[in-house]
């Protein structure tokens, strides 16, 4: 590969945050696709893997007595601090870590020299899996009061919008038209969710394009519209998710939020949620908090608290809240907006949809939440993650609060959720990898262009097919009927450190209730099976010929290998509950499969 | 004293009771000496019983004749009694704020509770010096279980039995007992078996500004170690304190006088209430009335939570099993807790007058609910993170009265039930094979050919 200056140096230090003295020498690699840092001690060999995507920052820090450092911020949360013996070499791997975290195209991402050695036929197949129509379906639409539209298929009406979209019935093309171009981006009113018990929706789009004094005809339609799709409530609410001096500020720059008078039975409300900008400045201060080598107590809890994190976490989660309340309990439909409804409406109506719905708390169901409130509508993934080398300004941990305030439900609602936090960190290091292709691009007609589903895979397939790993042993699924009504008092929110240190091993607990459980669910399977088979052959015992069945229990009980489990592995029931190869495998992006690549290209 | 002075108005109707995510109930409140109870005398809803020693605040306000009082406790509940009538308010206020703070030991609850339970192990008898020793005997014969304060003359806050090198005569004890504040002279806490490292405690040395010394506490201290070997000796207060402590006649060791020994200063602050307390909604409600405790128990109570989250397979109570040792430290019906110091206890009778907290634990019904279903037993030595990241807030005790447990409960039970599950599983394929293998035996001899 033409950027990477040296591939291989020998002697380098990678400095234990904790124990310094425990720090070895080894060798760092750098490969097409990732850094590879070897200690070889005596007879073990350690490997530490890092995907050049995830690489958030590499900065050269002043030479020490000991050598170069070069210290490796990861979007993972995952930090490396390396001491090179040679001037040289430390400058040489900065220079080609540079070029290769950031590409400047989208076609050196990873994704596109990804091949988990699937045909043609898995590639599309896989990314059917997941289908945004599906999903109204379940909802019930088309009905009579929402359907599925085409008006978009040529994104003409929206260019960030995908091609289909839900829309209030018999709504007429001019009223469409008309409200796209009264909002940010044509981000005009679509549906979001439909409630299918209350007939109560939610919607979301871009603020209005309503300055000081500007209306809209069609776009106050188009509110009336969404209004009598709901045949439950006389108003709707209109949220503006932003503290209500910013949705101000932009009234000057000719856009804004709804003016009460102009719309019949609105009910207008702001939420608060700071924007992409305070997210990231308050993110990067919980992550130098995080990396304080050792903090005393008070150190880390004033940390934790000017970082104001935990406040902006509640904040989105008290939006989803209000949303859901409002959707259940007061059957009213709810249309919400940001600026761009992107962001914060993307948060906020995926959230709510989690408490709502308990479709949405399962493995599969959180897949189809992500592709349609986020990828589907237009997150801009590969500007928010930094998968390119673009404006830094527009990089923002959105997507991360929203798989926070998942993991933040999880702790207060320990049954509901069919996965574990190992999931939401899975897809949060997969988002970051780009070694899928779902979350490159900003929008459908983006990846529409670059032939995403053409040129690499999708990552659903992938994470359904390691699902034995992400499962919460302690889901219940007869609970699953139930709305959620988490608590927002500020005493609820906690410091994921399961995510944000994640990779400070030794912080987590040394025993593993998960873990336990999962083995526990593993055995529980088997000794079903076992003791299926052990009746069966008490039921047939002194039938049949003796020998046979001699020979049979002599193979059960003496084999190590239950040969039960292994007979009967095809068996869909056996592969949806198969546990048995579970245990060892990592968790982390780093796969066989990128080991194999870097053995093919070395 | 009779009790019946400090109530002025026994009972009072129409009271209403809030609590937090529990419904109201109205009904009657009835003051006895021990107990405030109120009861809506129907079958299905809950009544209160609150021990007036769990009482430690209580604040009134009242809105016309509607008198309100605040109950802050010392479990860290607080609930709201609304009373009509500014004099029954003012009645039960004072009367509880006088049955909250009685002076005299010997008028607690436990004195006057009889067990309604069959006590089938005398709790009393669970811990005995001498047994105790033997295990260590089996292990080491490097020490002795001396009598020298028997009468609890040589410290009036030991036990009467003590642990302490072999080679250390009564005597000498009695003179390093001279040199330790309060006379607790250094005695075994702990004896590693692995390695035969122990732990011993004792209180600062009275050294005084002239840095006094004793010959009989030097070798006691001495007498623990191996030729060769070294010790640390931990001060848990700063090197500060422990300075100025010398001005009032006590000290720290001269490591000229110990020279195996390395001392080092691990500051505790003493008075330090939670280092959560920022974090935390609401904190013990002392209302200005001296106390002379800091919540050290809690505090070690809580390390002892924590560890347990970060290995949660390795003890055999759960959460519940400290959260109930908790409460009974603070107000109970039994008197484990209750006195300062052994010699205390024996004064008071205890053991014959009143019931022991581990009568009540150690019978089967109570014992399974501070089981851990995730025990399992191993020899190793655990060592915790003790990074700010690793500390939680122990919501068990703090949030408790905050928030509702309901789903967090049904996770446990969930996961007791699985756990429990497969173990009745694996019996029943076990006992199946068991089965299956003696019908072979029984067939066999017919289908021989």
């Amino acid at each position: 590969m033409e950027h990477i200056i040296t591939p291989k140096v020998e002697y380098v230090k990678l400095l234990n945050r904790y124990a310094e003295k425990k720090s070895v020498l080894g060798t760092l690699y750098l490969t097409a696709t990732h850094l590879i840092y070897v200690e070889q001690t005596n007879n073990t060999r350690k490997e530490t893997w890092v995907l050049h995507h995830h690489i958030m920052s590499v900065e050269k820090l002043p030479l020490t007595a000991h050598g170069c450092p070069l210290l490796i911020c990861c979007k993972t949360f995952q930090l490396l601090h390396l001491l090179f013996q040679r001037e040289r070499d430390c400058q040489d791997v900065y220079q080609s870590l540079l070029r290769l975290f950031q590409p400047v195209k989208e076609e050196e991402l990873y994704a596109f020299l990804y091949n988990p050695h699937q045909n043609e036929e898995d590639r599309r197949q896989g990314w059917e899996f997941i289908n945004v129509a599906n999903d109204f379906s379940r909802m019930g639409l088309s009905n009579d009061y929402w359907e599925i539209s085409h008006l978009n298929k040529d994104y003409e009406i929206c260019s960030t919008y995908p091609s289909i979209l839900g829309l209030p019935k018999n709504v007429s093309v001019a009223t469409v038209t008309g409200s796209a171009k009264f909002r940010s981006r044509g981000r005009l009113p679509v549906l979001s969710y439909f409630h299918k018990d209350t007939k109560a929706a939610i919607c979301r789009c871009s603020q209005p394009l309503s300055g000081l004094t500007s209306r809209c005809v069609e776009d106050e339609q188009m509110l009336q519209a969404i209004s009598q799709a709901n045949p439950n409530c006389p108003f709707i609410y209109v949220v503006d998710t932003r503290p209500k001096l910013n949705a101000m500020a932009n009234r000057a720059a000719g856009k804004g939020y709804e003016n009460e008078d102009n719309y019949s039975n609105i009910r207008f409300q702001f939420q608060g949620i700071e924007n992409i900008h305070v997210m990231r400045n308050s993110l990067q201060k919980l992550l130098e908090v995080c990396s304080v080598k050792s903090p005393s107590m008070s150190d880390y809890l004033t940390g934790l608290e000017n970082s104001g994190w935990l406040r902006h976490i509640k904040s989105v989660m008290d939006a989803g809240v209000f949303l859901a309340k409002a959707v259940c309990e007061e059957r009213a439909s709810v249309l919400v907006h940001c600026s761009d409804g992107w962001d914060r409406t993307a948060q906020v109506c995926s959230l709510s949809c989690i408490l709502l719905d308990p479709y949405y708390r399962t493995i599969k169901g959180l897949m189809v939440l992500i592709e349609k409130e986020w990828i589907s509508i237009g997150h801009k993934f590969s500007h928010r993650c930094g998968h390119l080398d673009t404006d830094p300004k527009e990089v923002s941990p959105v997507f991360t609060q929203f798989l926070e305030c998942v993991w933040q439900l999880s702790e207060q609602f320990p049954c509901v959720f069919e996965f574990n936090e190992r999931y939401l960190i899975e897809i949060h290091n997969q988002v970051y990898a780009c070694q899928y292709g779902n979350f490159i691009g900003n929008c459908q007609k983006e990846r529409l262009e670059m032939r995403l589903h053409e040129k690499t895979f999708s990552l659903w397939p992938h994470l359904l097919k390691n699902q034995h790993l992400y499962r919460n042993p302690l889901y219940r699924r007869s609970l699953e009927c139930t709305v959620l009504r988490p608590s927002t008092l500020p005493l609820h929110f906690k410091f994921w450190c399961g995510m944000y240190n994640y990779y400070d091993g030794g912080m987590h607990p040394k025993q593993s209730v998960l873990d336990q459980l999962l083995s526990l669910t593993q055995k529980q399977v088997e000794g079903e099976r076992t003791m299926t088979e052990l009746q069966r052959v008490r039921g047939v015992m002194g039938v049949v010929d003796f020998v046979r069945v001699e020979r049979y229990l002599t193979d059960m009980m003496l084999s190590p290998s239950h040969p039960f489990t292994a007979a009967e592995g095809a068996e869909p029931a056996a592969t949806e509950h198969d546990l048995t190869s579970s245990k060892d495998k990592p968790v982390s992006v780093e796969t066989e499969h990128s080991k194999e690549e870097v053995q093919e290209s070395s | 004293m009779e009790f019946a002075e400090l109530i002025k108005t026994p009972r009072v109707d129409g009271v209403v009771l809030h609590r937090p995510f529990m419904p109201t109930v109205e009904g009657t409140l009835c003051l006895t000496g021990h107990h405030l109870i109120l009861s809506s005398r129907q079958d299905n809803t809950e009544e209160l019983w609150l021990l007036h020693a769990n009482i430690d605040s209580i604040e009134k306000r009242f809105v016309g004749s509607l008198g309100t009082i605040i109950v802050k406790c010392k479990d860290l509940r607080v609930i709201q009694l609304d009373i009509p009538g500014m004099e029954e308010c003012l009645n039960i206020a004072s009367s509880i704020e006088a049955l909250s703070t009685l002076d005299s030991v010997s008028l607690m609850y436990p004195f006057f509770y009889r067990p309604l339970f069959e006590v089938i192990e005398d709790g009393w008898q669970l811990f005995v010096p001498e047994e105790a020793f033997k295990d260590l005997e089996s292990m080491t014969d490097e020490w002795r279980l001396s009598e020298v304060n028997k009468d609890f003359s040589v410290c009036p806050s030991y036990p009467s039995l003590l642990t302490v090198p072999k080679d250390i005569d009564d005597e000498s004890l009695c003179k390093a007992a001279s040199f330790r504040h309060g006379g607790r002279f250094p005695v075994l806490s702990y004896y590693h078996k692995k390695n035969g490292m122990v732990m011993m405690r004792a209180a600062q040395p009275l050294t005084g500004t002239n840095g006094r010394r004793c010959k009989e506490d030097e070798k006691l201290i001495n007498a623990t170690l191996c030729a060769g070997k070294r010790g640390y000796i931990i001060d848990t207060r700063t090197i500060a304190v422990a300075q100025q402590a010398k001005a009032r006649g006590g000290g720290f060791e001269q490591e000229a006088n110990y020279p195996q020994w390395r001392r080092i200063h691990k500051a505790i602050e003493r008075c330090a209430g939670h280092p959560f307390q920022q974090r935390c909604a609401q904190s013990a409600y002392s209302n200005g009335k001296p106390r002379s405790e800091a919540p050290v128990f809690l505090l070690f109570l809580e390390c002892v939570w924590q560890i347990l989250r970060q290995f949660p397979c390795s003890f055999q109570f759960n959460e519940n099993f400290l959260i109930m040792l908790f409460e009974h430290a603070y107000a109970s019906q039994f008197s484990t807790f209750l006195g300062n110091s052994v010699a205390e206890r024996v004064k008071l009778l205890l053991s014959q007058k009143t019931v022991s907290l581990w009568s009540w634990v150690n019978r089967p019904q109570e014992l399974e609910r501070f089981l851990n279903p995730l025990y399992e037993p191993n020899n190793l030595v655990i060592w915790p993170s003790v990074a700010p990241q690793s500390l939680l807030l122990w919501e068990g005790v703090f949030l408790r009265w905050n928030r509702s447990t309901k789903c967090l409960d049904e996770a446990y039970q969930e996961m007791a039930h699985i756990i429990e599950y497969n173990k009745e599983l694996q019996n029943k394929v076990n006992s199946l094979r068991r089965q299956l293998a003696q019908l072979e035996t029984e067939d066999s001899p017919l289908q021989t050919p």
